[in-house]
């Protein structure tokens, strides 16, 4: 696992990620890790100019997650403004090497958004350290 | 014009509190004392006096906080005083003469234009027992997240992601279940394929993705 120079750990979990998205094949590399959200396991795009963290609506409306009580925001994205709405969920980074994470996170949810999971910064990634080895396509994660 | 924060007493002596934009940041702070301002907080309610002129930007204000730190003693920062504490801080200065509507309003604004940083920081400075159930509610969302505990690793779900190369143009638009680099159970919906895996009952935690 990675350690910074001073010994102490960096990381303390490891897991695979996809590094294309097939719904939107591009040149362009991505980064989709293994996420557990409130218990079912997905991929997610790692997303660190994203605000949030999203769900595709479908994952969302089965999780429950569209009838909590939240807050109103919306969003802008590629297919434009979303309104929906900001809920606490249980969410885990899935290590297949250490220790897997499990945060208490705040996700945007809305029955318009019809695109992937994404994990963003606020809310989820701002109290993560992560790093990516494009030679093995690992993830390496762990708490602040 | 003049324009200051309030000082406050801590610790026995009269303090300069932090200026708005060094807890919120100079661009936010003039932007949110704009809002302010706009709502009503000048003269007449103790947080500034802007001599009818008004907040034209972020570097009038830094000038007249120097002018008014200038007269009041500034206590040697702390480390444990800078973050959250400065937030508190400013929440005598600046809360305390706020309604909590006013604020709320005002972080729902940042909140709106992303600015989350500065959203989270003004929401902090105010008391807990000042909050109203709707402000506990936009404080929930605008904390910083928390590492509940660790969990042992799961399975190795590198086959998995070989499997969703290898075959993901022949499940366009399905979503897929897959564990130990085999599929378990594919379908046009989460909640069918959800259904399924009840019945199917993998030892597997399997993976779910939409293609």
């Amino acid at each position: 696992m990675l350690r910074r120079l001073d010994g102490s750990a960096f990381a303390t979990g490891m897991s695979s990620y996809l590094d294309q998205d097939q719904r939107h094949p591009s040149e362009t590399a991505r980064v989709l890790v293994e996420v557990e959200f409130d218990g079912e396991t997905v991929l997610a795009l790692l997303d660190t100019g994203a605000s949030w963290s999203v769900l595709n609506a479908e994952l969302a409306q089965e999780l429950g997650l569209l009838e909590q009580d939240g807050e109103s925001a919306t969003i802008s994205s590629r297919v434009g403004e979303i309104k929906g709405k900001l809920v606490t969920a249980t969410t885990t980074l899935v290590a297949e090497e250490g220790e897997s994470i499990e945060v208490e996170s705040i996700v945007f949810v809305s029955s318009e958004w019809p695109e992937g999971n994404f994990i963003g910064y606020s809310g989820l990634l701002e109290r993560i350290r992560f790093a990516i080895d494009p030679g093995s396509n690992s993830f390496f994660f762990g708490a602040l | 014009m003049k324009m200051a924060m309030s000082g406050q007493r801590l610790g026995g002596c009269v303090v300069a509190a932090p200026s708005v934009p060094e807890v919120l940041g100079e661009r936010n702070a003039s932007s949110v004392l704009s809002q302010m301002e706009r709502a009503g907080f000048g003269d007449g309610h103790g947080v500034f006096s802007t001599g009818g002129a008004g907040i034209a930007s972020g570097s009038v204000l830094r000038e007249a906080d120097v002018f008014e730190f200038q007269r009041r003693p500034r206590p040697v920062p702390r480390p444990a005083e800078s973050g959250a504490d400065a937030g508190r801080s400013l929440s005598q200065g600046l809360a305390s003469r706020l309604s909590s509507v006013s604020i709320e309003s005002m972080a729902r604004q940042l909140l709106a234009r992303d600015q989350i940083l500065a959203a989270r920081k003004l929401v902090d400075a105010i008391p807990s027992d000042r909050f109203p159930e709707s402000l506990r509610r936009l404080r929930v969302v605008l904390a910083e997240p928390v590492v509940r505990r660790r969990l042992p690793a799961r399975a190795k779900r590198s086959g998995d992601i070989d499997w969703l190369r290898r075959n993901a143009r022949s499940y366009s638009g399905k979503w897929v279940a897959l564990a130990d680099g085999e599929l378990i159970a594919a379908d046009e919906s989460l909640a069918a394929l959800r259904r399924r895996l009840r019945e199917l009952a993998p030892k597997i935690k399997p993976l779910l993705h939409r293609l």
